[in-house]
């Protein structure tokens, strides 16, 4: 009767195991410590003095491993159970219980002989079982917390990655900062992101080795196809299902990124050539046409191109006796305000710089964008620049009295030309060529303070749209001589403010 | 820490006293296997695990503490026992501890049992 007490007692106590092992496990977050509270806790429910635990994968790969009271390396032997090729059949162990985790991990309890010698009997062995069924569950459990983990890393990096494009603006920054935080969520030891170049060949982009010392070599891998390339990772522990889902998606993730990136970086060199090439054309051109020939929807005439413009040309009258004076700065910045001014009317209506000549300013109409109504915005501009320039004495002359008696001549001619790219390789000019920019000096020089000239072209394309209430209407023609030319020419006299 | 088992060894000639306290579990065998080897390094014959000031133990306690008998079986040394409730007293007995750690009812005791032996 006694004997049967303390039998009873021992498997009430060892019953009580199975609660235990909940109310222990509960308090540990790890497969490794799951596994030493359960071979510990069978270990001292059945007395045992050896004990060994182990998981792993199919391939013979150890997750984690637990040995109590023995003294060689197990993990040869927890190899060869896990990958198939040896049982549990050690003379060390005289009970020995296999664990199914899930459907990639797997592993096996050894109990070795008690501290009493007692053998084990065929009940021990069934409770034995029944306990390590149990207590799966645990080991399950916690490799699920431990992919939700996984998991919740692995979105968080998707959200780092989103953020980080932004502070990572060079692609190969990009490239190695994608990978490592890829690697880094998917717990890989080694990885590689290959991206095709110009030709199609794939070219490593970035490499990443993880830090943490050595490695065992990496049993495992994939290799997901990207957009432009691929990435592939690899690392000691199987990739479960759920996790090459998880690479799939970062992958797409990262796909698009990069050609995001590579668009982004695209637009940029655009961006810069735009306004590198912007800066160059607004010293000649109003930014309305530069802007139109940036876009190609007005075509460059860099090549030599004939073609009909109204030139214009306008000089200060009397710049020569204040320059005699004032200071070369003040002349200097008197010239700056005047010429600035003249460029903007130039500019709105859409004329192009030639080039400037002391206080002489010499521009065009009709290229590289032709307007049916060049000549009339020629005059036009031409009036509006003597209206201008008459404020500007008005403002000079408080302080500067030499300037009360400034004026300036306009000279405006129409006729064919050739525009483009003329002067050496080293030196290249975007100037006009032919008898009109001749002419349109001439008339400039002659023209007094407050008059515009006009040839005989300007005024008969111009005539009929200028309404004359800022100036006069020439009442006649007059014939002036002009140096180069052999006969007299008709000009056409608008005056400003008379 | 729940976890967490205290150890503090004691000469006591011609014993060396190994004080446990807290709860002797799972994560009880390092700290005691330490407790141990400095018990063994002061060249201990006679160890005496003093279980009155634990307030828990649970079968791991147990394979842990069969560690130890096991250990100090291998070096010779004895391993006694004292302080256990009676209800620990009793598992322990159930499970032929006390064959291989007998069991004493005060460190004082022990100590004139090992002394007079």
């Amino acid at each position: 009767v006694i004997d049967s007490a303390r039998e009873l007692d021992r498997r009430l106590f060892q019953l009580e195991t199975l609660y235990e092992i909940g109310r222990e496990c509960a308090r540990v977050h790890s497969a490794p410590q799951v596994l030493e509270v359960i071979l510990s806790m069978l270990m001292g429910a059945f007395g045992a003095t050896r004990g060994l635990a182990f998981i792993g994968d199919h391939h013979g790969q150890v997750e984690a491993i637990c040995q109590r009271g023995g003294s060689a390396d197990p993990t040869g032997l927890a190899e060869a159970y896990l990958s198939g090729s040896a049982g549990l059949d050690s003379p060390e162990y005289e009970v020995g219980v296999a664990l199914h985790v899930d459907e990639l991990t797997h592993g096996a309890i050894g109990l070795g002989p008690r501290l009493t010698g007692a053998a084990y009997s065929a009940q021990d062995r069934e409770l034995v079982e029944a306990i390590v069924v149990n207590a799966c569950a645990y080991l399950h459990n916690v490799k699920l917390i431990d992919a939700l983990g996984r998991k919740v890393r692995a979105l968080a990096v998707v959200n780092e990655i989103a953020v980080g494009m932004a502070t990572h603006p060079s692609a190969r920054r990009l490239h190695g900062f994608l990978l490592e935080r890829v690697a880094r969520a998917l717990e890989a030891d080694q990885a590689t992101l290959s991206l095709r170049d110009a030709r199609g060949e794939m070219v490593m982009a970035a490499r990443y080795a993880s830090t943490d010392g050595q490695h065992a070599p990496s049993a495992h891998e994939v290799l997901v196809p990207l957009r432009e390339g691929e990435l592939w990772l690899s690392r000691p522990s199987v990739f479960s299902t759920e996790e090459r889902a998880l690479v799939d998606l970062l992958a797409r993730q990262c796909g698009v990124i990069l050609e995001n990136s590579r668009l982004f970086e695209t637009f940029l060199t655009q961006q810069q050539e735009q306004f590198r090439l912007r800066g160059m054309l607004e010293q000649y051109l109003a930014p309305s046409v530069a802007d139109r020939l940036i876009r190609g929807q007005t075509p460059p005439t860099l090549q030599g191109m004939r073609l009909p413009v109204s030139v214009l040309m306008v000089d200060i009258r009397g710049s020569t006796h204040l320059i005699n004076q004032v200071e070369p700065e003040l002349m200097v910045s008197l010239l700056n305000d005047y010429l600035g001014r003249m460029t903007d009317i130039l500019f709105a209506f859409e004329g192009t710089i030639d080039k400037f000549e002391g206080d002489a300013l010499l521009g065009f109409f009709g290229a590289p964008e032709a307007h049916a109504d060049d000549a009339v915005r020629a005059v036009k501009a031409a009036v509006e620049m003597h209206i201008a320039f008459a404020d500007l004495v008005r403002t000079w002359a408080p302080r500067h009295p030499h300037c009360a008696t400034l004026g300036i001549g306009i000279g405006i001619a129409t006729g064919d030309v050739v525009v483009g790219n003329i002067g050496s390789a080293k030196r290249l000019e975007h100037t006009i060529i032919g008898p009109p920019v001749n002419l349109a000096a001439r008339l400039t020089a002659k023209a007094p303070a407050g008059a515009v000239h006009l040839d005989a072209s300007t005024w008969a394309a111009a005539a009929d749209a200028l309404d004359f209430s800022a100036c006069s209407r020439p009442r006649r023609a007059r014939y002036i001589r002009a140096k180069g030319f052999r006969d007299p020419v008709r000009v056409y006299r608008l005056e400003v403010g008379a | 820490m729940p976890h967490e088992l205290s150890t503090r060894v004691r000469d006591v000639p011609p014993l060396v006293v190994l004080d446990l306290s807290g709860e002797v579990t799972t994560f009880a065998q390092e700290p005691l296997m330490r407790a141990y080897r400095e018990a063994s390094e002061r060249g201990a014959e006679n160890i005496l695990l003093n279980l009155s000031a634990v307030d828990y133990l649970n079968s791991a306690g147990i394979a842990a503490i069969i560690g130890i008998i096991s250990e100090a079986r291998k070096a010779d040394q004895r391993v006694l026992l004292t302080g256990l409730t009676p209800h620990y007293q009793t598992v322990f007995d159930m499970m032929g501890l006390t064959t291989y750690a007998p069991l004493f009812e005060s460190e004082e005791a022990a100590r004139v049992a090992v002394a007079s032996a």
